[in-house]
């Protein structure tokens, strides 16, 4: 577990955005609170309407990633809302204790700083096609 | 029974991950893929849609897997040396800070160690979709064929050396082996570049090539022994020298580092490359590493100054700060790597200034 967020005020580093779009709505997804990974896979495609569509690997990959990156924090304790609990059953039948990831106040400033970012570029846009009247 | 069978592949899938990825998401994939997998499991989807979702939802693992194994592995080099992230992260604050600095491995770099595999799968991928436009459009996989190909083959062989004796009758095996052979070759040839990126698979790789220049060898008379010699760069030579280490009992050399300082992690992952016989036993400080216990005599406090080496009883300081003398500590590691190996006394001057350890 990491003991300390880095402060909201802190600059994003460049090179961390723009996001790739599963790691966005992974991100988005856990802006929520804290999921656990299947959570996550079903999340991302309802949020993305079923256009995004994550593998474990590709899901596992990046949240390794973001882990790294100080992004997302991984807790098992099971304190914290969520209704499905806090232990799955494993493949071979014994119960273990399901691992949930969250937003560090790190990642909440990265989210924000992406959205901000794609809101910049539709008023752009927008701003851009009514000026040729479409 | 498909859940079953899918669950069971995707547990031999998992296991071409990196080693520490598995380890600390192995189980937690395992388990989402089953809860994926028993998703699906309604009753009133029909039981051929079912079985189609459940098809699907495997083969979306498979296609996603080499950027996935890409991901995975740069997790794995970004680590370092002896850490897992739950160490790493004690650290507290000044880990995370660091965390973001710079950190992920350039895609360029992954590129150019992955460049001459891509080459050489690059030299089987021409042919082999080559061969598939064929029999895709020609039927080239189809036993008639490959018979003519066979024959025609032989008959010119025959006119060229008279003394030329027939290799053994594979033209008059059964009707699905040419077509299964056939098939076989396309496939070997056009998924060559993509399992040569991985690294478990090089060995394998090259005993199937090795027999596919040999059958060609013996019943066509092609022989690519210029490209077999290309074979030697698919063995993993490390593992060998490992294993020779580990069949010898040579001694091994402890270095104690900064777990959370960027620059000793990249030196020792840097010493761990070159380490061929792993004679090398990184030990990472603040961090909860199970090695870093044996060693408390050497306090994290002096490790924050200085990165330490054990060898045997004996422990020395290899000072890493802006003044250090890098080819000394460079001379020194090298001199304690290969006196480890010949089990020789020291001779850089450097590496004579180990203390005794002797633990409190």
């Amino acid at each position: 577990m990491f003991n300390q967020d880095l402060p909201v005020d802190e600059e994003v580093p460049p090179g961390l955005t723009p996001l790739r779009e599963p790691t966005l709505f992974i991100l988005l997804a856990l802006s929520k609170g804290r999921k656990h990974g299947y959570a996550i896979l079903k999340d991302v495609e309802a949020l993305s309407e079923g256009r995004v569509v994550l593998s474990t690997g590709t899901l596992y990959g990046a949240l390794a990633r973001l882990l790294e990156q100080g992004v997302v924090r991984k807790s098992t304790d099971d304190s914290g809302g969520d209704s499905s609990g806090s232990k799955s059953r494993s493949g071979s039948g014994g119960i273990r204790v399901r691992k949930y990831y969250e937003l560090t106040q790190f990642g909440h400033r990265v989210l924000e700083v992406e959205i901000n970012r794609l809101s910049t570029i539709l008023a752009m846009a927008g701003r851009g096609l009514g000026e040729q009247g479409i | 029974m498909l859940g079953r069978l899918l669950t069971r592949l995707y547990s031999h899938l998992l296991k071409l991950y990196p080693d520490r990825f598995l380890d600390e998401f192995g189980e937690e994939m395992g388990d989402v893929f089953a809860l994926a997998l028993s998703g699906l499991d309604d009753s009133r989807t029909p039981p051929a849609t079912r079985r189609v979702k459940m098809a699907r939802l495997f083969f979306r693992e498979v296609c996603y897997f080499p950027p996935a194994y890409l991901d995975a592995r740069r997790y794995q080099v970004s680590l370092g040396a002896g850490e897992t992230h739950a160490g790493r992260a004690s650290y507290g604050e000044g880990e995370v800070t660091e965390a973001w600095v710079g950190r992920r491995a350039p895609w360029g770099e992954a590129l150019i160690g992955a460049l001459p595999f891509l080459l050489f799968g690059l030299a089987y991928l021409t042919p082999g979709l080559s061969k598939l436009e064929a029999a895709v459009s020609d039927g080239w996989a189809t036993t008639h064929n490959l018979v003519s190909i066979l024959w025609l083959k032989w008959l010119e062989l025959y006119l060229y050396e008279p003394a030329f004796q027939l290799p053994p009758r594979i033209d008059a095996l059964p009707f699905p082996f040419l077509t299964l052979g056939g098939l076989g070759v396309i496939l070997f040839e056009t998924a060559f570049i993509l399992l040569v990126l991985l690294r478990p698979a090089r060995p394998l790789l090259a005993l199937a090539g090795v027999g596919f220049h040999m059958g060609n060898q013996l019943f066509l008379h092609i022989s690519f022994t210029s490209l077999m010699v290309a074979y030697v760069s698919l063995g993993d030579w490390t593992a060998m020298g490992r294993g020779l280490y580990r069949w010898f009992k040579r001694r091994e050399l402890v270095v104690l580092y900064d777990g959370g300082c960027r620059l000793c992690r990249r030196t020792v992952a840097l010493l761990k490359a070159a380490d061929l016989f792993d004679q090398l036993v990184p030990v990472a400080g603040f961090s909860q590493d199970p090695g870093r216990g044996r060693y408390a005599v050497v306090t994290d406090e002096m490790l924050a100054r200085d990165l330490h080496v054990v060898d045997g009883e004996r422990v020395g300081r290899l000072r890493m700060d802006r003044g250090s003398n890098t080819a000394a500590v460079a001379a020194c590691l090298a001199d304690a790597l290969t006196a480890g190996v010949a089990n020789r006394p020291h001779a850089v001057p450097e590496c004579r200034g180990f203390a005794s350890l002797r633990p409190s």
